[in-house]
């Protein structure tokens, strides 16, 4: 009897499923005509449009990413709004959390590209969902612009698939000759999160600069992203007495890391990549943070156009120091105004034709340039922690 | 060689921390209780946030970190298990509830503190560094470890040698009878959960202050080996727990070291599955007798 009832209720279920599934099925596609309305009058800074323009934004605003997440979001609103202030063009920003997970950002990709017609969308927070949401909006048609999306084949998705996020192998790349100048580097250890798949391709590129500026490993070892003890692994770099530790982690790991290190009596000077360029880790690792090198695309020392503007007004706005992800998120809302402005059309077709086209706009990560492959260009800074502070190397 | 022993035991001394709360309550009350890594990440959270805003000295934090543990543990109880005392699916019923008090727990912790991890003090806790025969040890590993000792000891010595835990025995052998004979089944009930959540704070406190920081992660990063240790211990045996975590922690280090990194999720639990096979009630486990 309990089996018939459970099984009625089994049955109940999947009628549902299925009618949910026919009614997703028979919703309209989005109509992929230009909005006359979307396109102004003027070009460049002259550049009205009457119609609000609608961009929508995905992040990891909570769960595992959220460390992200949370500054991506606040720097591309305080861009929008300064946007907005500017005149000429209305932006409205329509916000979704993934909440880390792939199925959460595909459906706030479908949000946006259905029901709210957004022109272009900025995110999603991690390559792992960029790979599935990206063929989405290629399929429909919306040009997304990913700002920490740095996975390799990303750009290669489609024409509508751009990113202002540098790879964690160009930051590592020249964070290492930088350092192998300065501090001299012969033997090194290279600890990585294998469990990764952006980590462990930076370790790839790692392997290739060390062979190519003649620095030999001595120490090779990983370890997974949730891991938080690192004795083990530790202990084989302590025993090989090495010049410098490069490390390509996630921020999650790299606290415990660099602590453990410290406190095991390490006192090489450790290089990382992207996750060790945020104010949050150096307010964690508060004294053990002093020496680390960091390689980024962004850097709060960096005398680029806007730079100190964009911190100071950060600051007065959400209470905190802004991190590389709120600043690549800041960037990436100017240049879809200039995208925009570029034929002063806000229409999704417009908007990939000229996002394509940046050469050298002068942005708070420096001059930043995208190509028609959707692929960014900048030189990376690279920095090293002294009294608690990011200095140019 | 020797350095890779003494990690595996300091890191197996915390996952026996974890798990002795863990399978004190199974132990006695038959309870699988999955909000207990919450209680762990919660006393880690509240460790580090008491030593910022005190700055009391780590021997007085403790204390103070497990009271709290306790206080939520007899909370946990009365909401996520009394009520479905005497029920057909009790043991089934309370393992969901559980599960939802963790959620709570951790949502609460998310909406405390964000979800930016936290950490203790710069110096909070002398980093001092001791080499003695080429062993490198940390003054907080050897405190973690001591620590971890006495409160095993200590708590095995509650169990065999007081009226409470003469009256926890009594439960765990048969609650309708010692109800009959006067025991004060949901005080001794309530015990077990504020002293196995006391225990879980502290542990999460101790790894935060070995590891350096923490997030809401803490509780779920351990708890899957923690499990391990509670069925390779033989479920509910206090012994069990305790070495069979040192037995993990150090299966991890010599993985690390004579092998890679990367294998060191499967030779633990590949080692588990050995002596599943070998010796299904694990290695200090009895048959059909409960034990605490």
């Amino acid at each position: 009897m309990r089996l018939k009832t459970s099984s009625g209720v089994a049955a109940v279920i999947a009628a549902a499923a299925l009618l949910a599934t026919a009614a997703c099925v028979s919703e309209e596609p989005a109509s992929s005509s230009s909005d006359s309305a979307l396109s102004g009058t003027g070009t460049g800074a002259d550049c009205t449009i009457d119609e609000t323009v609608k961009l929508g934004a995905v992040f990891s605003l909570t769960e595992a990413a959220a460390f992200a997440g949370g500054y991506q979001q606040e720097g591309l609103k305080m861009a929008i709004d300064e946007l907005n202030a500017a005149g000429g063009i209305k932006y409205e920003l329509i916000l979704e959390d993934d909440k880390t997970s792939v199925d959460d950002s595909v459906a706030a990709f479908e949000k946006l590209i259905e029901r709210d017609k957004v022109s272009a969308i900025v995110g999603p927070t991690l390559s792992g969902m960029a790979f599935t949401t990206y063929t989405d909006a290629q399929y429909a048609g919306v040009p997304a612009l990913g700002v920490s999306t740095t996975a390799e084949g990303i750009p290669e998705i489609g024409d509508y698939i751009f990113r202002a996020s540098l790879p964690e192998e160009v930051a590592l790349a020249a964070s290492i000759p930088a350092a192998k100048e300065t501090l001299g580097l012969e033997k090194v250890a290279v600890l990585y999160d294998s469990a990764d798949e952006f980590t462990a391709s930076a370790f790839n590129t790692i392997s290739d600069v060390l062979k190519e500026q003649d620095i030999e490993i001595v120490v090779e070892e990983s370890f997974e992203t949730a891991d938080t003890e690192f004795s083990a692994q530790l202990t084989k770099v302590a025993d090989a007495d090495v010049d410098a530790v490069i490390l390509s982690a996630l921020p999650g790991a790299t606290v415990p890391l660099v602590k453990q290190a410290r406190d095991q009596g390490i006192t090489a000077p450790i290089v990382g990549g992207n996750a060790f360029n945020s104010p949050v880790l150096v307010g964690l690792l508060e004294g053990a943070s002093e020496g680390l090198i960091v390689g980024g695309a962004w850097s709060a020392a960096a005398e680029t156009t806007g730079n100190a503007e964009f911190i100071a007004n950060y600051n007065e706005l959400y209470g905190r120091a802004p991190d590389q992800f709120a600043a690549q998120a800041y960037t990436a809302g100017y240049l879809l105004d200039q995208a925009v402005r570029a034929d002063c059309d806000a229409n999704r077709e417009a908007i990939k034709d000229n996002l394509g086209q940046i050469l050298e706009y002068d942005s708070i990560l420096g001059p930043i340039s995208i190509d028609e492959g959707g692929e960014v260009t900048q030189e990376p800074f690279v920095q090293i922690i002294r009294d608690g502070e990011f200095t140019i190397l | 060689m020797l350095q890779q022993l003494a990690n595996g035991v300091f890191s197996g001394s915390i996952y026996a921390l974890f798990a002795i709360g863990f399978t004190l309550v199974f132990g006695i009350l038959r309870h699988l209780n999955l909000a207990h890594a919450a209680i762990f990440t919660t006393g880690a959270f509240l460790g580090i946030e008491i030593a910022t805003r005190t700055g009391i000295p780590f021997w007085a934090l403790l204390p103070v970190v497990a009271g709290i543990g306790a206080v939520a543990g007899v909370v946990l109880e009365r909401i996520a298990f009394r009520p479905l005392a005497g029920r057909d699916d009790e043991h089934f019923a309370g393992l969901i509830s559980s599960v939802a008090f963790g959620g709570v727990l951790i949502a609460l912790i998310q909406a405390r503190y964000g979800t930016e991890p936290k950490s203790f003090p710069y110096e909070y806790f002398p980093n001092r560094l001791f080499e003695v025969a080429g062993l490198r040890v940390t003054l907080t590993q050897l405190v973690t470890l001591g620590l971890a000792l006495a409160l095993m000891l200590g708590l095995a010595w509650l169990v065999s040698a007081t009226p409470l835990g003469r009256a926890m025995r009594a439960v765990a052998e048969n609650p309708t009878a010692a109800r009959v004979v006067g025991v004060n089944v949901d005080r001794v009930t309530a015990g077990t959960y504020a002293l196995s959540s006391g225990l879980g704070t502290v542990a999460g406190a101790l790894l935060a202050l070995n590891i350096g920081q923490t997030d809401r992660g803490l509780g779920a990063s351990i708890e899957l080996i923690g499990f391990a240790v509670i069925i390779l211990g033989g479920l509910g045996s206090l012994w069990g727990a305790m070495a069979a975590g040192i037995v993990l922690g150090l299966a991890e280090a010599l993985t690390i070291h004579y092998f890679d990194s990367t294998w060191k999720g499967l030779v633990p639990f590949a080692l588990l599955f050995a002596v599943l096979i070998l010796r299904p009630r694990g290695l200090f486990g009895h048959i059909k007798v409960r034990e605490v």
